[in-house]
């Protein structure tokens, strides 16, 4: 019998296997029907997708300055 | 590269939209703004001497992140001065000898929490995980290339990928987890 940390353990790699478009169809369909009757696999699921966009959304994220795409291009002109 | 292109003009139109994902890349190996510029630099003009072999179809976005990647680890970083050293075989060791990933109890942070961290903490957490395990994640969660063009940008097996990965958001959980127990963020308080 699995520990209730194990499972979780599993159910968070499914979920993110499955965000990832890593699942095989048959896995895939295995989670989706897991989905639909594991309360667990919805919530994590939820979670992640939560995480994954706030991530993305607060992340700092550095920007090449103008002076760096101009000193590029003119270099490779010369 | 196309035969009908000018060089210069398929240089501009296709390689350089991605400069401000390869400065955000190169920001994040090297945790310095002019380093990270000098990376970026180096790049291109290792991009542009070597574009006769780009090959049409190819993903411009990939190549240019490959030629980066190898541009740190083969030069970049023997020189740089102020980029912290790391035993790399070190620390894959010590990760990679671990049969099971050690998650926080909490694997998947609550969503009011997770909202209520803030950016900074969340780009120091990122900051602090080891470089093979940070390089994952920005070129996944951020940048969005599959598991196959990250194996290929940092040559390493496609189930290395995925385990790294795994870890590498466990451990960027981990370090959240402890961000928000230091600002008395817990599940508890969200609870009340």
């Amino acid at each position: 019998m699995k520990s209730p940390t194990n499972e979780k353990k599993q159910i968070y790699q499914q979920v993110n296997l499955y965000l990832d478009n890593q699942l095989e169809d048959t896995e895939r369909n295995q989670f989706l029907s897991n989905l639909e009757n594991n309360s667990h696999y919805s919530q994590m699921l939820h979670q992640e997708k939560h995480f994954r966009s706030l991530f993305k959304e607060k992340l700092t994220r550095t920007t090449a300055h103008p002076n760096l795409v101009e000193n590029i291009k003119n270099k490779l002109k010369n | 590269m196309p035969i009908d292109i000018n060089k210069h003009e398929f240089f501009e139109k296709e390689l350089l939209k991605h400069i401000d994902a390869l400065h955000n890349f190169a920001f994040y190996l090297t945790h310095h703004e002019e380093e990270a510029d000098d990376l970026v630099q180096e790049t291109y003009y290792k991009a542009f001497k070597h574009l006769d072999y780009f090959e049409d179809g190819t993903n411009s976005k990939a190549w240019l992140f490959k030629i980066l990647k190898n541009n740190f680890i083969n030069e970049y970083r023997r020189k740089s001065r102020s980029l912290k050293r790391v035993d790399f075989e070190e620390v894959l060791r010590e990760f990679d000898d671990e049969e099971d990933i050690d998650l926080p109890d909490e694997i998947a942070l609550n969503p009011d929490v997770a909202s209520l961290i803030l950016g900074d903490e969340i780009t120091e957490a990122l900051k602090s995980i080891p470089l093979d395990y940070r390089s994952l994640i920005v070129l996944s969660d951020l940048e969005d290339f599959t598991y196959e063009e990250i194996a290929k940008i940092l040559d390493i097996p496609l189930g290395t990928v995925r385990s790294r990965l795994h870890r590498a958001r466990a451990m960027l959980k981990k370090k959240l987890h402890v961000y928000a127990k230091g600002l008395g963020i817990n599940e508890k308080h969200n609870k009340n």
